[in-house]
Protein backbone atom coordinates (compact mmCIF):
# COMPACT_ATOMS: atom_id res chain seq x y z
CA UNK A 1 0.00 0.00 0.00
CA UNK A 2 2.36 2.21 0.99
CA UNK A 3 5.02 1.02 -2.02
CA UNK A 4 1.98 2.54 -4.27
CA UNK A 5 1.68 5.92 -2.84
CA UNK A 6 4.95 6.13 -2.96
CA UNK A 7 4.94 5.54 -6.57
CA UNK A 8 1.62 7.49 -7.05
CA UNK A 9 3.77 10.27 -5.64
CA UNK A 10 6.71 9.68 -7.99
CA UNK A 11 4.78 10.12 -10.58
CA UNK A 12 3.34 13.65 -9.87
CA UNK A 13 6.70 14.52 -9.40
CA UNK A 14 7.41 13.96 -12.48
CA UNK A 15 4.81 16.57 -14.01
CA UNK A 16 6.25 19.36 -14.95
CA UNK A 17 6.88 22.72 -13.05
CA UNK A 18 5.63 25.84 -14.88
CA UNK A 19 8.18 27.89 -12.23
CA UNK A 20 7.57 31.30 -13.98
CA UNK A 21 3.85 30.74 -14.04
CA UNK A 22 4.12 29.95 -10.41
CA UNK A 23 6.09 32.80 -9.81
CA UNK A 24 3.59 34.89 -11.27
CA UNK A 25 0.24 33.36 -9.42
CA UNK A 26 2.64 33.92 -5.83
CA UNK A 27 3.60 37.41 -6.75
CA UNK A 28 -0.44 38.52 -7.77
CA UNK A 29 -1.58 36.95 -4.77
CA UNK A 30 0.36 39.15 -2.50
CA UNK A 31 -0.82 42.18 -4.65
CA UNK A 32 -4.07 40.83 -4.44
CA UNK A 33 -4.20 40.71 -0.58
CA UNK A 34 -2.07 43.74 -0.32
CA UNK A 35 -4.15 46.04 -2.05
CA UNK A 36 -6.93 44.58 -0.52
CA UNK A 37 -5.64 46.01 2.90
CA UNK A 38 -5.26 49.53 1.59
CA UNK A 39 -8.60 49.64 -0.22
CA UNK A 40 -11.68 47.68 -1.67
CA UNK A 41 -10.39 45.11 -4.22
CA UNK A 42 -11.84 46.00 -7.65
CA UNK A 43 -9.33 45.57 -10.79
CA UNK A 44 -6.86 42.80 -9.35
CA UNK A 45 -9.45 40.47 -9.56
CA UNK A 46 -9.42 40.42 -13.24
CA UNK A 47 -7.10 37.53 -13.87
CA UNK A 48 -9.59 35.00 -11.52
CA UNK A 49 -13.03 36.82 -13.43
CA UNK A 50 -11.10 36.33 -16.48
CA UNK A 51 -10.17 32.95 -15.53
CA UNK A 52 -14.03 32.02 -14.77
CA UNK A 53 -15.09 33.54 -18.00
CA UNK A 54 -13.23 30.92 -19.43
CA UNK A 55 -14.25 27.71 -17.99
CA UNK A 56 -17.94 28.84 -17.73
CA UNK A 57 -18.75 31.03 -20.62
CA UNK A 58 -16.06 29.12 -22.66
CA UNK A 59 -16.68 31.01 -26.19
CA UNK A 60 -17.92 34.12 -26.11
CA UNK A 61 -15.06 36.51 -27.94
CA UNK A 62 -13.21 37.85 -25.31
CA UNK A 63 -13.26 34.77 -23.01
CA UNK A 64 -11.73 32.94 -26.02
CA UNK A 65 -8.75 35.41 -26.28
CA UNK A 66 -8.23 36.14 -22.42
CA UNK A 67 -7.40 32.45 -22.98
CA UNK A 68 -5.12 33.00 -25.76
CA UNK A 69 -3.19 35.32 -23.78
CA UNK A 70 -3.43 34.00 -20.21
CA UNK A 71 0.69 33.41 -20.51
CA UNK A 72 1.33 37.30 -21.04
CA UNK A 73 0.51 40.18 -18.62
CA UNK A 74 1.25 42.68 -21.03
CA UNK A 75 -1.86 41.71 -23.65
CA UNK A 76 -3.91 40.80 -20.29
CA UNK A 77 -3.12 44.19 -19.35
CA UNK A 78 -4.13 45.97 -22.75
CA UNK A 79 -6.87 44.13 -23.12
CA UNK A 80 -7.92 45.50 -19.35
CA UNK A 81 -7.47 49.09 -20.83
CA UNK A 82 -9.64 48.22 -23.63
CA UNK A 83 -6.89 48.89 -26.33
CA UNK A 84 -7.91 45.60 -28.16
CA UNK A 85 -10.11 46.49 -30.76
CA UNK A 86 -12.89 44.48 -32.22
CA UNK A 87 -12.34 42.97 -35.94
CA UNK A 88 -14.85 40.65 -36.84
CA UNK A 89 -14.30 40.12 -40.32
CA UNK A 90 -14.36 36.75 -42.28
CA UNK A 91 -14.52 34.62 -44.68
CA UNK A 92 -15.88 31.24 -45.82
CA UNK A 93 -14.80 28.40 -48.37
CA UNK A 94 -15.49 25.21 -48.83
CA UNK A 95 -16.29 24.05 -45.04
CA UNK A 96 -13.57 26.55 -43.74
CA UNK A 97 -14.72 29.86 -42.23
CA UNK A 98 -11.59 32.03 -41.15
CA UNK A 99 -12.60 35.12 -38.63
CA UNK A 100 -10.18 37.38 -37.40
CA UNK A 101 -11.54 38.22 -34.20
CA UNK A 102 -10.20 41.33 -33.25
CA UNK A 103 -6.55 42.98 -33.09
CA UNK A 104 -3.65 44.82 -30.68
CA UNK A 105 -1.51 47.12 -32.45
CA UNK A 106 1.10 49.50 -31.44
CA UNK A 107 3.98 51.04 -33.69
CA UNK A 108 6.27 47.80 -33.98
CA UNK A 109 3.51 45.16 -33.89
CA UNK A 110 0.34 43.52 -34.57
CA UNK A 111 -1.09 40.73 -32.85
CA UNK A 112 -4.00 39.32 -34.68
CA UNK A 113 -6.80 37.04 -32.90
CA UNK A 114 -8.09 34.46 -35.40
CA UNK A 115 -10.80 31.51 -34.92
CA UNK A 116 -10.87 28.90 -37.72
CA UNK A 117 -14.46 26.92 -38.18
CA UNK A 118 -14.44 23.89 -39.87
CA UNK A 119 -17.85 21.88 -40.82
CA UNK A 120 -15.79 18.75 -40.39
CA UNK A 121 -13.55 18.26 -37.17
CA UNK A 122 -10.10 18.71 -37.80
CA UNK A 123 -6.78 16.98 -35.67
CA UNK A 124 -4.03 19.08 -37.53
CA UNK A 125 -4.59 22.59 -38.37
CA UNK A 126 -1.90 24.45 -40.17
CA UNK A 127 -0.95 27.65 -42.01
CA UNK A 128 0.99 27.88 -45.64
CA UNK A 129 1.78 30.87 -46.16
CA UNK A 130 1.21 34.30 -43.89
CA UNK A 131 0.80 37.54 -46.10
CA UNK A 132 -0.01 40.86 -44.63
CA UNK A 133 -0.16 44.34 -46.68
CA UNK A 134 -1.05 47.48 -46.52
CA UNK A 135 -3.88 49.06 -48.75
CA UNK A 136 -3.74 52.45 -47.74
CA UNK A 137 0.07 52.92 -49.52
CA UNK A 138 3.43 52.62 -47.98
CA UNK A 139 4.88 49.20 -47.21
CA UNK A 140 5.88 47.00 -44.12
CA UNK A 141 8.54 44.56 -43.81
CA UNK A 142 7.59 42.40 -41.12
CA UNK A 143 10.59 40.91 -39.35
CA UNK A 144 9.01 38.54 -37.81
CA UNK A 145 5.74 36.91 -38.55
CA UNK A 146 4.18 33.89 -35.81
CA UNK A 147 1.54 31.88 -35.93
CA UNK A 148 1.99 30.07 -32.36
CA UNK A 149 -1.54 28.51 -30.92
CA UNK A 150 -2.27 26.50 -34.44
CA UNK A 151 -0.83 23.29 -33.79
CA UNK A 152 -1.38 19.91 -33.35
CA UNK A 153 -4.54 19.13 -31.30
CA UNK A 154 -4.50 15.45 -29.35
CA UNK A 155 -8.89 16.32 -29.91
CA UNK A 156 -9.94 17.20 -33.39
CA UNK A 157 -12.10 19.79 -33.04
CA UNK A 158 -14.54 22.01 -35.32
CA UNK A 159 -12.83 25.71 -33.89
CA UNK A 160 -9.33 26.42 -33.54
CA UNK A 161 -8.55 29.90 -32.03
CA UNK A 162 -5.07 31.41 -31.82
CA UNK A 163 -2.62 34.54 -32.37
CA UNK A 164 -0.70 35.59 -35.36
CA UNK A 165 2.33 37.90 -34.31
CA UNK A 166 3.68 40.58 -36.60
CA UNK A 167 6.47 42.47 -35.71
CA UNK A 168 8.01 45.09 -37.96
CA UNK A 169 11.25 46.69 -38.60
CA UNK A 170 9.21 50.47 -39.40
CA UNK A 171 6.72 52.46 -37.56
CA UNK A 172 3.52 51.03 -38.48
CA UNK A 173 1.32 54.07 -39.56
CA UNK A 174 -0.77 51.76 -41.57
CA UNK A 175 -4.66 51.50 -41.01
CA UNK A 176 -6.18 49.29 -44.25
CA UNK A 177 -4.72 45.90 -44.27
CA UNK A 178 -4.78 42.64 -46.26
CA UNK A 179 -4.09 39.48 -44.85
CA UNK A 180 -3.68 36.30 -47.05
CA UNK A 181 -2.55 33.41 -45.79
CA UNK A 182 -3.46 29.15 -46.76
CA UNK A 183 -5.19 26.89 -44.29
CA UNK A 184 -4.50 23.60 -44.15
CA UNK A 185 -6.29 20.43 -43.01
CA UNK A 186 -7.35 16.63 -42.77
CA UNK A 187 -7.44 16.33 -46.59
CA UNK A 188 -8.57 20.31 -47.70
CA UNK A 189 -6.68 22.93 -48.44
CA UNK A 190 -8.41 26.48 -49.01
CA UNK A 191 -6.65 30.48 -49.29
CA UNK A 192 -8.05 33.08 -48.02
CA UNK A 193 -8.08 36.88 -48.14
CA UNK A 194 -9.42 39.20 -45.63
CA UNK A 195 -9.13 43.00 -45.80
CA UNK A 196 -9.09 45.02 -42.37
CA UNK A 197 -8.88 48.24 -40.98
CA UNK A 198 -7.56 49.71 -37.89
CA UNK A 199 -9.49 52.45 -36.04
CA UNK A 200 -8.07 52.40 -32.68
CA UNK A 201 -5.49 55.48 -32.31
CA UNK A 202 -1.96 53.85 -31.81
CA UNK A 203 -0.43 54.41 -28.65
CA UNK A 204 3.15 55.66 -28.30
CA UNK A 205 6.25 54.25 -27.23
CA UNK A 206 8.12 54.94 -24.09
CA UNK A 207 12.10 54.90 -24.38
CA UNK A 208 14.53 55.09 -21.21
CA UNK A 209 18.14 55.61 -21.65
CA UNK A 210 20.06 53.07 -19.14
CA UNK A 211 23.46 53.68 -20.01
CA UNK A 212 25.14 51.30 -17.52
CA UNK A 213 27.94 48.72 -17.54
CA UNK A 214 27.24 45.95 -15.75
CA UNK A 215 30.18 43.59 -14.70
CA UNK A 216 29.21 39.82 -13.52
CA UNK A 217 32.15 37.70 -13.40
CA UNK A 218 34.54 39.86 -14.89
CA UNK A 219 31.95 39.68 -18.29
CA UNK A 220 30.11 42.97 -19.02
CA UNK A 221 27.19 43.82 -20.69
CA UNK A 222 26.22 47.52 -21.48
CA UNK A 223 23.06 48.41 -21.22
CA UNK A 224 21.68 50.67 -24.14
CA UNK A 225 18.04 51.37 -23.54
CA UNK A 226 14.48 50.03 -22.30
CA UNK A 227 11.49 50.63 -25.11
CA UNK A 228 8.33 50.06 -23.50
CA UNK A 229 5.65 49.31 -26.24
CA UNK A 230 2.35 48.36 -25.18
CA UNK A 231 2.72 44.27 -27.07
CA UNK A 232 5.92 44.37 -25.19
CA UNK A 233 9.48 45.92 -23.52
CA UNK A 234 12.27 45.88 -25.55
CA UNK A 235 16.02 45.71 -23.72
CA UNK A 236 18.65 46.73 -25.85
CA UNK A 237 21.82 45.70 -24.93
CA UNK A 238 25.49 45.22 -26.14
CA UNK A 239 27.85 42.32 -25.07
CA UNK A 240 31.51 43.49 -24.60
CA UNK A 241 33.57 41.47 -27.36
CA UNK A 242 36.46 41.07 -24.68
CA UNK A 243 34.89 38.72 -22.33
CA UNK A 244 36.59 35.77 -21.68
CA UNK A 245 33.27 33.85 -22.14
CA UNK A 246 30.59 34.01 -24.09
CA UNK A 247 27.34 34.60 -22.92
CA UNK A 248 24.61 33.03 -24.12
CA UNK A 249 20.97 33.73 -22.86
CA UNK A 250 20.02 35.79 -19.85
CA UNK A 251 17.80 33.64 -18.39
CA UNK A 252 16.03 35.22 -15.64
CA UNK A 253 16.01 39.28 -17.16
CA UNK A 254 12.63 40.88 -15.62
CA UNK A 255 11.21 44.26 -14.51
CA UNK A 256 10.44 45.31 -10.86
CA UNK A 257 8.36 48.06 -9.98
CA UNK A 258 8.13 49.83 -6.70
CA UNK A 259 5.75 47.54 -4.88
CA UNK A 260 8.04 43.81 -6.16
CA UNK A 261 5.14 43.09 -9.32
CA UNK A 262 7.17 41.30 -11.27
CA UNK A 263 7.25 41.08 -15.32
CA UNK A 264 9.22 38.34 -16.86
CA UNK A 265 10.04 37.69 -20.77
CA UNK A 266 8.03 36.48 -23.02
CA UNK A 267 6.64 33.44 -22.49
CA UNK A 268 5.49 32.35 -26.22
CA UNK A 269 6.80 33.92 -29.10
CA UNK A 270 10.48 35.93 -29.76
CA UNK A 271 11.96 36.49 -26.59
CA UNK A 272 15.30 38.10 -28.05
CA UNK A 273 16.94 38.98 -31.43
CA UNK A 274 20.61 39.67 -32.43
CA UNK A 275 21.34 43.25 -33.78
CA UNK A 276 24.99 42.60 -34.11
CA UNK A 277 26.70 39.71 -33.60
CA UNK A 278 26.99 41.09 -29.81
CA UNK A 279 24.21 43.14 -29.73
CA UNK A 280 20.71 41.94 -28.78
CA UNK A 281 17.27 43.04 -27.69
CA UNK A 282 15.36 41.04 -25.23
CA UNK A 283 11.93 41.10 -25.11
CA UNK A 284 9.68 41.66 -21.51
CA UNK A 285 6.11 41.08 -21.21
CA UNK A 286 4.99 44.95 -21.37
CA UNK A 287 4.07 46.79 -18.24
CA UNK A 288 3.09 49.82 -20.39
CA UNK A 289 -0.79 50.12 -18.71
CA UNK A 290 0.95 50.24 -15.16
CA UNK A 291 2.64 53.57 -14.86
CA UNK A 292 5.01 52.64 -11.92
CA UNK A 293 6.58 54.91 -10.32
CA UNK A 294 9.47 53.28 -9.75
CA UNK A 295 11.02 50.29 -12.55
CA UNK A 296 14.32 48.17 -12.73
CA UNK A 297 15.24 45.72 -14.37
CA UNK A 298 16.87 42.81 -12.43
CA UNK A 299 18.56 39.59 -13.84
CA UNK A 300 21.28 37.55 -12.28
CA UNK A 301 21.30 34.39 -13.72
CA UNK A 302 23.44 34.46 -17.50
CA UNK A 303 24.15 31.31 -19.20
CA UNK A 304 27.39 31.45 -20.13
CA UNK A 305 30.56 29.12 -21.45
CA UNK A 306 34.04 30.11 -22.31
CA UNK A 307 34.95 31.23 -25.87
CA UNK A 308 37.23 28.00 -26.17
CA UNK A 309 34.24 26.06 -25.69
CA UNK A 310 31.06 28.39 -27.56
CA UNK A 311 30.96 25.72 -30.36
CA UNK A 312 30.28 21.74 -30.03
CA UNK A 313 32.40 19.97 -32.38
CA UNK A 314 31.61 16.34 -34.34
CA UNK A 315 32.75 14.07 -36.78
CA UNK A 316 29.67 12.85 -38.85
CA UNK A 317 32.16 9.59 -40.03
CA UNK A 318 33.62 8.52 -36.48
CA UNK A 319 30.65 9.61 -34.86
CA UNK A 320 32.26 11.42 -32.54
CA UNK A 321 31.86 14.55 -29.99
CA UNK A 322 35.21 15.75 -30.87
CA UNK A 323 35.10 18.89 -28.60
CA UNK A 324 32.11 20.08 -25.88
CA UNK A 325 32.22 22.21 -22.87
CA UNK A 326 33.93 20.58 -19.90
CA UNK A 327 31.93 18.48 -18.16
CA UNK A 328 30.55 15.96 -20.54
CA UNK A 329 27.04 16.88 -20.80
CA UNK A 330 26.53 15.99 -24.05
CA UNK A 331 26.12 12.38 -25.28
CA UNK A 332 25.12 9.89 -27.80
CA UNK A 333 25.60 11.37 -30.95
CA UNK A 334 23.29 9.95 -33.40
CA UNK A 335 22.72 10.61 -37.21
CA UNK A 336 19.77 9.88 -38.84
CA UNK A 337 19.83 11.17 -42.15
CA UNK A 338 20.17 14.64 -42.58
CA UNK A 339 19.73 14.81 -38.54
CA UNK A 340 22.11 15.27 -35.95
CA UNK A 341 21.05 14.43 -32.02
CA UNK A 342 22.98 14.52 -29.45
CA UNK A 343 21.82 14.14 -25.58
CA UNK A 344 22.38 16.92 -22.76
CA UNK A 345 22.70 15.19 -19.30
CA UNK A 346 21.48 17.94 -16.71
CA UNK A 347 20.54 17.69 -13.29
CA UNK A 348 16.99 20.28 -13.78
CA UNK A 349 14.26 20.43 -16.53
CA UNK A 350 16.95 22.38 -19.36
CA UNK A 351 13.91 23.37 -22.05
CA UNK A 352 16.18 24.29 -25.10
CA UNK A 353 17.39 23.64 -27.98
CA UNK A 354 20.70 24.51 -27.51
CA UNK A 355 21.85 24.85 -31.27
CA UNK A 356 22.25 27.53 -33.22
CA UNK A 357 24.91 28.09 -36.45
CA UNK A 358 26.45 25.33 -38.05
CA UNK A 359 29.61 25.87 -39.89
CA UNK A 360 31.55 23.03 -41.79
CA UNK A 361 34.95 21.66 -42.00
CA UNK A 362 36.37 24.24 -44.58
CA UNK A 363 34.69 26.83 -42.19
CA UNK A 364 31.48 27.53 -44.88
CA UNK A 365 28.03 27.88 -43.08
CA UNK A 366 25.77 25.39 -43.19
CA UNK A 367 22.06 25.85 -44.18
CA UNK A 368 19.48 24.48 -40.95
CA UNK A 369 15.94 23.68 -42.25
CA UNK A 370 15.34 23.17 -38.09
CA UNK A 371 16.47 22.87 -34.92
CA UNK A 372 15.03 20.88 -32.37
CA UNK A 373 14.85 20.28 -28.61
CA UNK A 374 12.55 17.83 -26.66
CA UNK A 375 12.66 16.85 -23.06
CA UNK A 376 13.01 13.65 -21.42
CA UNK A 377 13.03 14.47 -17.88
CA UNK A 378 12.96 10.89 -16.54
CA UNK A 379 15.63 10.34 -17.96
CA UNK A 380 17.66 13.23 -17.58
CA UNK A 381 18.51 14.60 -20.65
CA UNK A 382 17.27 16.60 -22.67
CA UNK A 383 17.55 16.32 -26.55
CA UNK A 384 18.71 18.85 -28.94
CA UNK A 385 18.83 18.44 -32.69
CA UNK A 386 19.40 20.14 -36.13
CA UNK A 387 18.13 18.99 -39.67
CA UNK A 388 20.40 19.68 -42.77
CA UNK A 389 19.97 18.53 -45.52
CA UNK A 390 22.57 17.20 -47.75
CA UNK A 391 24.36 16.06 -44.90
CA UNK A 392 27.07 14.03 -46.19
CA UNK A 393 28.09 16.35 -48.67
CA UNK A 394 30.01 18.96 -46.00
CA UNK A 395 33.11 18.26 -44.71
CA UNK A 396 33.96 17.13 -41.24
CA UNK A 397 34.33 18.49 -38.73
CA UNK A 398 30.95 19.46 -38.22
CA UNK A 399 30.65 23.10 -35.89
CA UNK A 400 27.68 23.83 -34.00
CA UNK A 401 27.50 27.01 -32.01
CA UNK A 402 26.31 26.99 -28.80
CA UNK A 403 22.69 29.32 -28.00
CA UNK A 404 22.09 27.96 -24.59
CA UNK A 405 24.28 25.89 -22.29
CA UNK A 406 23.47 24.88 -18.77
CA UNK A 407 26.35 26.76 -17.24
CA UNK A 408 26.14 29.64 -15.72
CA UNK A 409 27.53 33.09 -14.34
CA UNK A 410 25.48 34.39 -11.21
CA UNK A 411 24.88 37.88 -10.00
CA UNK A 412 22.35 39.92 -8.89
CA UNK A 413 21.99 43.25 -10.70
CA UNK A 414 19.16 45.79 -10.64
CA UNK A 415 19.19 49.00 -13.37
CA UNK A 416 17.16 51.57 -12.16
CA UNK A 417 14.68 52.37 -15.74
CA UNK A 418 12.88 55.07 -13.88
CA UNK B 1 12.64 25.17 6.22
CA UNK B 2 14.39 28.27 7.08
CA UNK B 3 12.88 29.16 10.35
CA UNK B 4 14.36 32.44 10.87
CA UNK B 5 13.01 33.04 7.52
CA UNK B 6 9.40 32.05 8.60
CA UNK B 7 9.46 34.53 11.86
CA UNK B 8 10.19 37.48 9.53
CA UNK B 9 7.57 36.71 7.29
CA UNK B 10 5.30 36.52 10.51
CA UNK B 11 6.23 39.52 11.61
CA UNK B 12 5.04 41.38 8.22
CA UNK B 13 8.30 40.70 6.08
CA UNK B 14 6.71 40.80 2.41
CA UNK B 15 10.12 39.89 1.00
CA UNK B 16 10.36 37.17 3.25
CA UNK B 17 7.12 35.83 2.93
CA UNK B 18 7.42 35.92 -0.80
CA UNK B 19 10.80 33.73 -1.01
CA UNK B 20 9.06 31.40 1.59
CA UNK B 21 5.73 30.91 -1.07
CA UNK B 22 8.36 30.59 -3.77
CA UNK B 23 10.36 27.81 -2.05
CA UNK B 24 7.07 25.74 -1.61
CA UNK B 25 5.47 26.81 -4.98
CA UNK B 26 6.38 22.96 -6.02
CA UNK B 27 4.76 21.18 -2.78
CA UNK B 28 1.67 23.59 -3.61
CA UNK B 29 1.25 22.84 -7.43
CA UNK B 30 1.52 19.41 -7.15
CA UNK B 31 -0.88 19.31 -4.47
CA UNK B 32 -3.35 21.38 -6.20
CA UNK B 33 -2.75 19.37 -9.95
CA UNK B 34 -3.49 16.36 -7.21
CA UNK B 35 -6.70 16.87 -6.56
CA UNK B 36 -8.07 19.31 -9.33
CA UNK B 37 -6.43 17.74 -12.45
CA UNK B 38 -6.02 20.60 -14.58
CA UNK B 39 -2.71 22.89 -14.64
CA UNK B 40 -4.52 25.94 -15.36
CA UNK B 41 -6.47 25.26 -12.32
CA UNK B 42 -3.74 24.60 -9.78
CA UNK B 43 -1.92 27.66 -10.96
CA UNK B 44 -4.89 29.50 -9.99
CA UNK B 45 -5.27 28.00 -6.85
CA UNK B 46 -1.35 28.73 -6.24
CA UNK B 47 -2.26 32.61 -6.55
CA UNK B 48 -5.42 32.19 -4.39
CA UNK B 49 -3.34 30.32 -1.75
CA UNK B 50 -1.06 32.97 -1.40
CA UNK B 51 -3.73 35.22 -1.12
CA UNK B 52 -5.27 33.68 1.85
CA UNK B 53 -1.93 32.63 3.27
CA UNK B 54 -0.97 36.41 3.48
CA UNK B 55 -4.30 37.56 4.96
CA UNK B 56 -4.06 34.68 7.55
CA UNK B 57 -0.54 35.42 8.00
CA UNK B 58 -1.14 36.71 12.01
CA UNK B 59 -3.19 33.37 12.92
CA UNK B 60 0.23 31.26 12.40
CA UNK B 61 0.66 30.08 15.41
CA UNK B 62 3.65 28.16 15.19
CA UNK B 63 5.94 29.55 12.25
CA UNK B 64 7.87 26.23 11.81
CA UNK B 65 5.04 24.82 10.89
CA UNK B 66 4.77 26.85 7.76
CA UNK B 67 4.86 24.81 5.51
CA UNK B 68 2.00 22.15 6.42
CA UNK B 69 -0.06 25.47 7.25
CA UNK B 70 0.15 26.45 3.89
CA UNK B 71 -0.08 22.71 2.46
CA UNK B 72 -3.70 22.66 4.11
CA UNK B 73 -4.54 26.29 2.92
CA UNK B 74 -4.26 24.43 0.06
CA UNK B 75 -6.14 21.42 0.72
CA UNK B 76 -9.06 23.46 1.79
CA UNK B 77 -8.80 25.22 -1.32
CA UNK B 78 -9.01 22.79 -2.95
CA UNK B 79 -11.91 20.79 -1.27
CA UNK B 80 -13.96 23.93 -2.01
CA UNK B 81 -13.00 23.68 -5.61
CA UNK B 82 -14.28 20.66 -6.14
CA UNK B 83 -17.66 21.18 -4.33
CA UNK B 84 -18.12 24.06 -6.51
CA UNK B 85 -17.20 22.10 -9.69
CA UNK B 86 -19.62 19.52 -9.37
CA UNK B 87 -22.29 22.29 -10.07
CA UNK B 88 -20.28 23.60 -13.22
CA UNK B 89 -21.73 22.59 -16.51
CA UNK B 90 -18.31 21.61 -18.85
CA UNK B 91 -18.44 23.15 -22.45
CA UNK B 92 -17.26 19.91 -24.14
CA UNK B 93 -14.69 21.47 -25.99
CA UNK B 94 -12.72 21.99 -22.54
CA UNK B 95 -13.69 19.17 -20.96
CA UNK B 96 -11.90 17.38 -24.00
CA UNK B 97 -8.85 19.45 -23.99
CA UNK B 98 -8.53 18.58 -19.76
CA UNK B 99 -8.22 14.83 -21.12
CA UNK B 100 -4.86 15.68 -22.11
CA UNK B 101 -2.88 16.28 -19.12
CA UNK B 102 -4.02 13.25 -16.98
CA UNK B 103 -1.38 11.10 -18.90
CA UNK B 104 1.25 8.76 -16.69
CA UNK B 105 -1.44 8.81 -13.84
CA UNK B 106 -2.35 5.69 -11.66
CA UNK B 107 -5.87 6.34 -12.23
CA UNK B 108 -7.16 3.99 -10.26
CA UNK B 109 -5.30 5.57 -6.96
CA UNK B 110 -6.55 8.82 -8.63
CA UNK B 111 -10.25 7.75 -8.47
CA UNK B 112 -10.06 5.85 -4.77
CA UNK B 113 -8.59 9.50 -3.30
CA UNK B 114 -11.34 10.93 -4.61
CA UNK B 115 -13.46 9.12 -2.82
CA UNK B 116 -12.26 9.38 0.48
CA UNK B 117 -13.23 11.82 2.94
CA UNK B 118 -11.51 15.37 2.90
CA UNK B 119 -9.49 14.32 6.51
CA UNK B 120 -8.71 11.44 4.93
CA UNK B 121 -7.35 12.25 1.71
CA UNK B 122 -5.86 15.43 3.37
CA UNK B 123 -3.73 13.03 6.07
CA UNK B 124 -2.70 10.94 3.16
CA UNK B 125 -1.59 14.17 1.20
CA UNK B 126 0.56 15.46 3.80
CA UNK B 127 1.81 12.01 5.20
CA UNK B 128 3.07 10.76 1.76
CA UNK B 129 3.31 13.04 -0.63
CA UNK B 130 4.48 15.63 1.30
CA UNK B 131 6.56 13.52 3.99
CA UNK B 132 5.53 15.41 6.90
CA UNK B 133 5.77 13.90 9.60
CA UNK B 134 3.11 13.06 12.51
CA UNK B 135 3.84 15.54 14.90
CA UNK B 136 3.66 18.04 12.35
CA UNK B 137 0.75 17.13 11.23
CA UNK B 138 -0.71 17.14 14.82
CA UNK B 139 0.72 20.77 15.38
CA UNK B 140 -0.90 22.26 12.57
CA UNK B 141 -4.47 19.97 13.39
CA UNK B 142 -4.35 21.41 16.95
CA UNK B 143 -4.68 17.45 18.07
CA UNK B 144 -2.50 14.86 20.05
CA UNK B 145 -0.36 12.79 18.02
CA UNK B 146 -1.97 9.86 18.82
CA UNK B 147 -5.72 11.18 17.21
CA UNK B 148 -3.44 12.18 14.04
CA UNK B 149 -1.77 8.25 14.08
CA UNK B 150 -6.05 6.75 13.99
CA UNK B 151 -7.14 9.14 11.23
CA UNK B 152 -3.84 8.14 9.47
CA UNK B 153 -4.73 4.37 9.90
CA UNK B 154 -8.17 4.62 9.66
CA UNK B 155 -7.39 6.70 6.16
CA UNK B 156 -4.83 3.73 4.63
CA UNK B 157 -7.45 1.29 5.52
CA UNK B 158 -10.92 3.08 3.79
CA UNK B 159 -7.96 3.80 0.85
CA UNK B 160 -7.35 -0.11 0.87
CA UNK B 161 -10.95 -0.90 0.45
CA UNK B 162 -11.52 1.63 -2.15
CA UNK B 163 -8.74 0.16 -3.99
CA UNK B 164 -9.80 -3.96 -3.08
CA UNK B 165 -13.26 -2.86 -4.84
CA UNK B 166 -11.54 -2.11 -7.86
CA UNK B 167 -9.34 -5.27 -7.35
CA UNK B 168 -9.16 -7.70 -10.19
CA UNK B 169 -9.64 -5.40 -12.79
CA UNK B 170 -6.63 -4.79 -15.53
CA UNK B 171 -4.95 -2.19 -13.98
CA UNK B 172 -4.57 0.53 -17.09
CA UNK B 173 -2.53 2.48 -15.04
CA UNK B 174 -1.17 4.54 -18.52
CA UNK B 175 -3.92 6.02 -20.91
CA UNK B 176 -2.99 8.77 -23.29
Amino acid sequence: MEERLDEYRKRLDKEEIPADLLDHAIEAGVQMARQEQKRRPRRIWILSVAMVAILLVGFSSIGKIMELIQHDKGLMSAVEHEYYEEIGVSEKKNGIEFVIEGAIADEKGLVLFYTIKTDEKQTNLSFEDIDLKVLDGGKINPSSISSGGLHKRENSKKSSSGMLEFFFRDNLTSREFQLKTAVKGDGVRENFSLNFSLTKEIRMKKVYPLNKTVVIEGQKIDFVEATIFPLRVAIHLKIDPNNTKELLEIEDMRLVDEHGEVWSKILNGTTRTGVTEHEFIYYLQSNYFKEPKELYLAFGKIQAVDKEYREVVIDTEQMKILKQPPGNRLKGLEIYGGDIRMKLYTEKEFPYGIFSEVVDGKGNTVDITSNYMSSRRDEGYTLSGVTIPDLKSYPNPISLKLSFFPEWIIGDEKIKIK
Amino acid sequence: MDEQLAKEAVAGDEQAFLQILKNYKVDLYKTALSYLRNEHEAIEAVQEVTYRAYKNLPKLREPAFFKTWLLRIMINYCNDQLKKKKRVVYDDDLLSGHGVEERYRDVEMDEALQLLDERSREIITLKYFHGLKIREIAAVFDCPEGTVKTWLHKALKLLREQLEEKGGEDHGREIG
